[in-house]
């Protein structure tokens, strides 16, 4: 009877250790997603030059103001190297460019810019050598293409790049909530919805 | 049968004290100076490749602005809750960051110091979807410190594979852009100590 019990006792002991187990290592729910600023940087504030991460390639954003537009020119260059006029754009004076924080992608091919607009907020993606993103085309604006492949989805805040040509932005539903993360993967221009927020 | 039940439980308890202090971080370093140019690494399914790594490249000497009392406890804090590092001599603020902390893997809080730095070594953890192996990780601090024992793997360091600073993007290391974990790593001794705080919000 005793050795019964003993072994009783271990097996709801192992038991036990099992389950406490499980508890202990089961991957924790993600916590409720909360509203971070646009700019992703120490000063929130937009900025008008940026580096890269690995600090090769160095950004500058002028504007010329005229009667009614400002025009907007974008020069990059490598450190120690003169710098090259890689964009540029006339806008109505009520819409401006900044450089988000995390601009250029880890392997320093691709960046993108923010474009707020009086209505309507943008993101420029184009290349850190002034090339077309593709043949005949400069730049990708994919907040546009996300609204009309996503209609139910608003962008709210682009963080980053969560991979080598990954861009990373988070979304509310338009009819109110939080919407998910997704991922404009600039080499195939296709968005991939993520399963997780980046917060 | 109480005092045999007490007996299993310790021996239980012990052992679930044990795998979890010495259980290795996802993150599964060497643990040593490990350069390898032109090795393709991976993170999350894409290919990407490291930098360069020169030993013999002169680092830029680090230039401290303010009054700094060159004799005063170095510190460095991380607020995980705003993705933040700070980097104090003394009372000076000698730089401040945004960093990456665990998304995959949760960071630890509490009070650290620095065991050891590599001017880069090479990575490896996680599995399935978020598997990483990732060599010439370039200025990488090792930290242990709270019930975080060395083995763990825990560390400051460069991050090449991603440029999302100020949102959660590790296993459960403090990624930081690689112009800024450069300034810190000429910066910061053996020893040092780290106060991670806060709370991640995803």
């Amino acid at each position: 009877m005793a050795k019964h019990q003993d072994k009783l006792s271990l097996w709801l002991v192992i038991g036990l250790a099992i389950v406490a187990g499980l508890v202990f290592w089961w991957p924790k729910p993600e916590s409720e997603p909360i509203q971070v600023l646009t700019e992703a940087s120490p000063s929130p504030e937009p900025i008008l030059s940026a580096i890269s991460a690995d600090g090769e390639v160095i950004l500058k954003m002028k504007q010329a103001k005229e009667t009614e537009t400002i025009t907007w020119t974008l020069t990059a260059n490598q450190v120690e190297e003169v710098a090259k006029t890689i964009w540029w754009q006339v806008l109505s004076q009520d819409t401006t460019m900044s450089i988000p924080f995390n601009t250029v992608s880890p392997d320093n091919k691709y960046l993108f810019l923010k474009q707020t607009g009086p209505d309507k907020i943008g993101y420029l993606v184009l290349t850190v050598s002034g090339e077309p993103i593709i043949p005949e085309i400069q730049t990708i604006e994919f907040a546009e293409l996300f609204e009309l492949e996503y209609p139910e989805y608003k962008i709210t805040e682009v963080t980053g790049w969560g991979g080598i040509d990954l861009i990373v932005f988070n979304t509310d539903k338009v009819e109110g909530g939080i919407g998910p993360s997704f991922w404009y993967d600039v080499a195939s221009r296709s968005f991939i919805r993520l399963s997780n927020r980046f917060e | 049968m109480i005092k045999k039940l007490a007996g299993y439980l310790l021996i239980v308890g012990l052992i679930a004290v044990g795998v979890f202090y010495f259980k290795p971080q996802e993150n599964q370093p060497d643990f040593k100076l490990q350069v390898e140019n032109g090795v393709m690494g991976v993170f999350h399914g894409q290919e990407v490749m490291p930098p360069t790594i020169d030993l013999a490249a002169v680092e830029p000497e680090i230039n401290v602005l303010g009054d700094t009392d060159s004799m005063a406890e170095k510190r460095i804090y991380i607020d995980l809750s705003t993705q933040t590092l700070s980097a104090y001599q003394g009372d000076s603020l000698f730089m401040e960051a945004l960093v990456s902390t665990g998304k995959w893997g949760r960071t630890p809080a509490g009070e650290f110091t620095i065991w050891s730095k590599f001017r880069a070594t090479r990575m490896s953890g996680g599995s399935g979807s978020s598997y990483y192996n990732l060599p010439n990780v370039p200025y990488t601090m090792f930290f242990s410190g709270s019930g975080v024992a060395a083995g763990r793997g825990y560390a400051l360091h460069g991050a090449y594979w991603h440029n999302n600073f100020g949102h959660t993007m590790s296993h459960g290391c403090v990624n930081m852009r690689t112009v800024d974990a450069q300034k810190l790593f000429q910066w910061a001794d053996i020893n040092e100590r780290i106060t991670i705080y806060g709370e991640a919000s995803g």
